[in-house]
């Protein structure tokens, strides 16, 4: 499935960077006080469900917690990183057909972002890097325990809007796509955020 | 991020492509034929007459419900289901060509006429004149005639020298294999494969059921999508029998399932039991080995389960279970590790060449010499030609049985 769509994420990665290059024209005569940001964020998200085994009962409402650290110079471009707490989804098996048993999977990522202001208070990041995995499973015949496994290539893409309320915090909402490869997991999370410039 | 982007673009799930399924018509109400009766088929073909793009030159091998024939082009082999037409006389043949190294296959339909040779097959065995003739569907779903002919039996030293063939956890798991590796369907259709044993990997779960899996955890690359992650060892093989499906849709085995199938479903002689060294994993293996040996002494069937010590933590765990010491076993470190733990067998990794003194020395001592895992052609043909094993590990079993039995 991977392979079939690289053509797809490579097509996504080259318009990016190629409106990135077009974003480096400065801001002449804009002279940042504060150049870094720290972004924090929760909201709610939805897991595309596409488990094939207990698929239905399979609960792909969730939340998602964000953290992301900015460098934010005059250019239309920043970098930075992000890290967060998707909790994907969540599957109660029930007797008396299934095992009484509970499952929730999570996805922490480390990821690298670029983002790029494309209106006055909008922008488009686009985050790669790795995740950390972490199943909690419990169940009263098995016990509680958690697995965990990185997923090596995952990546997101998130479109935003910042309002500024003063020159050092701004608040917003971003809509974040994100996508774990190693087991092919993908979620929507409509994110609520306050911003911080230092 | 460059690294992030190249494991994107080289991920790619290893899938099950399943056999066709041949409808035809010419198979309905055919009469059983045994399986003693269609052995008498054993040996190497000849193309006679029709397209060669499944090749010039076959080995036909019969199994225990199938007739298969093994071709000199490509690792192609073709595996048929047979009847008696009683209407003529005649006897059917209806299955599937397939490669061994890509995913092309097609329908293929044969008959063997009384006239051309069925009639002396059936009621006296000669078979010198056999010539079975049909039609195959090729790459452009054309129908594409074909005609073999009996060429020689198999020679004395391929019939009194038997040569063991593994089916490395099933076949073809390299890529997209006809069946799950480590499955059941794998342990019912191997033989059709042209091997002789079974090589499946042994895990143990939290209640202490050994099953048969590669992997100590939970891995999409052989199972379908669930939430469940993790060792193996975590859970109660009722919840796993429950709660997973392998990547075809089967349940995960049990190695009693397997062993009961093996003994039961199959004419396979041996079964190679690759242990991964979970606690106590020799305690719980050998009841399940020994009533095996019981189960098949009951119904005349003589088969051998081979136990491979593969690492130093195994090792530790089989020296903490002693009785088990009375079964055969095989151990992969070392020719002197073998011998210092008496074991029957020992399996060299094939990169460490062809080991001509050391095979000498384990032939001397009565240990037999499996080499594991050979899937290219020509490095089969030069371990056959040049080397003194006993058998192979492979997921392409068809270069095998071709070479083993054209060559000798």
């Amino acid at each position: 499935m991977i392979m079939k769509n690289y053509k797809f994420y490579l097509a996504i990665l080259f318009c990016f960077f190629s409106l990135n290059l077009l974003a480096q024209k400065d801001n002449r005569g804009q002279v940042k006080k504060h150049r870094f940001s720290l972004y924090v964020g929760v909201g709610p998200n939805y897991y595309f469900n596409n488990l094939v085994i207990a698929k239905n009962y399979v609960q792909p409402w969730n939340y998602s917690l964000t953290a992301r650290l900015m460098w934010e110079p005059e250019h239309f471009i920043s970098l930075g990183i992000e890290s967060g707490y998707y909790q994907l989804y969540t599957v109660k098996y029930t007797a008396p057909s299934l095992w009484p048993a509970r499952v929730t999977k999570i996805a922490v990522p480390v990821q690298l972002v670029v983002s790029m202001k494309f209106l006055k208070n909008y922008y488009a990041d686009l985050s790669i890097g790795q995740s950390n995995l972490v199943d909690k499973f419990s169940s009263p015949d098995m016990g509680s325990f958690e697995t965990s496994s990185w997923s090596l290539a995952d990546f997101g893409i998130t479109l935003g809007y910042k309002y500024p309320i003063n020159n050092r915090v701004s608040v917003g909402a971003e809509s974040k796509f994100f996508h774990s490869t190693k087991n092919k997991d993908s979620n929507l999370a409509l994110v609520f955020m306050v911003a911080f410039n230092f | 991020m460059a690294i992030s982007m190249t494991v994107v673009i080289s991920c790619e799930k290893n899938n099950v492509v399943v056999p066709l399924v041949n409808p035809d018509v010419n198979l309905m109400n055919t009469l059983f034929i045994s399986d003693t009766v269609m052995h008498k088929m054993d040996g190497i073909y000849e193309l006679v007459d029709g397209s060669g793009d499944l090749g010039t030159e076959f080995v036909c091998k019969v199994s225990k419900s199938k007739v298969s024939f093994f071709s000199n082009s490509g690792g192609i082999y073709v595996i048929l289901q047979y009847g008696l037409n009683p209407n003529d006389g005649s006897i059917q043949f209806a299955g599937f060509w397939r490669y061994s190294e890509n995913t092309a296959q097609g329908l293929i339909n044969l008959s063997l006429t009384a006239g051309e040779g069925g009639s002396d097959l059936l009621k006296s065995g000669i078979i010198r004149l056999l010539t079975i003739s049909g039609n195959f569907s090729g790459s452009n779903n054309s129908q594409q005639p074909i005609r073999i002919k009996f060429k020689r039996a198999f020679s004395q030293y391929a019939i009194n020298h038997e040569f063991m063939i593994f089916a490395h956890h099933g076949v073809q798991t390299t890529a997209n294999p006809p069946y799950t590796e480590n499955s059941l369907n794998g342990a019912i259709h191997d033989q059709d494969y042209g091997v002789n044993g079974l090589e499946y990997d042994v895990h143990l779960t939290r209640d202490h059921i050994p099953i048969c899996a590669h992997d100590a955890s939970i891995d999409l690359r052989v199972t379908e999508k669930g939430p469940l992650s993790g060792e193996y060892i975590q859970y109660d093989f009722a919840f796993l029998d429950s709660s997973v499906r392998l990547s075809d849709g089967e349940k995960i085995s049990s190695v009693e399932q397997v062993l009961n199938v093996f003994i039961d479903s199959t004419t396979l002689k041996y079964m190679w039991l690759d242990v991964k060294g979970d606690p106590d994993i020799f305690k719980y293996l050998e009841p399940l080995v020994r009533g095996a040996y019981e189960q098949a002494a009951k119904v005349n069937r003589k088969i051998v389960i081979i136990t491979d010590l593969t690492s130093d933590e195994v090792i530790s765990e089989y020296q903490s279970w002693p009785s088990y010491s009375s079964l055969p076993t095989m151990s992969e470190l070392s020719l002197d590790n073998a011998i210092l733990h008496n074991c029957k067998y020992w399996g060299p990794r094939y990169s460490l060449g062809l080991l001509l003194d050391e095979v000498d020395k384990a032939h001397s001592l009565g240990i037999k010499v499996l080499s594991w895992t050979l899937n290219d052609k020509n490095l089969i043909s030069d371990y056959l030609i040049n080397g003194k094993f006993d058998g192979f590990i492979s997921d392409y079993p068809a270069y095998v049985v071709y070479d083993f039995y054209t060559l000798f």
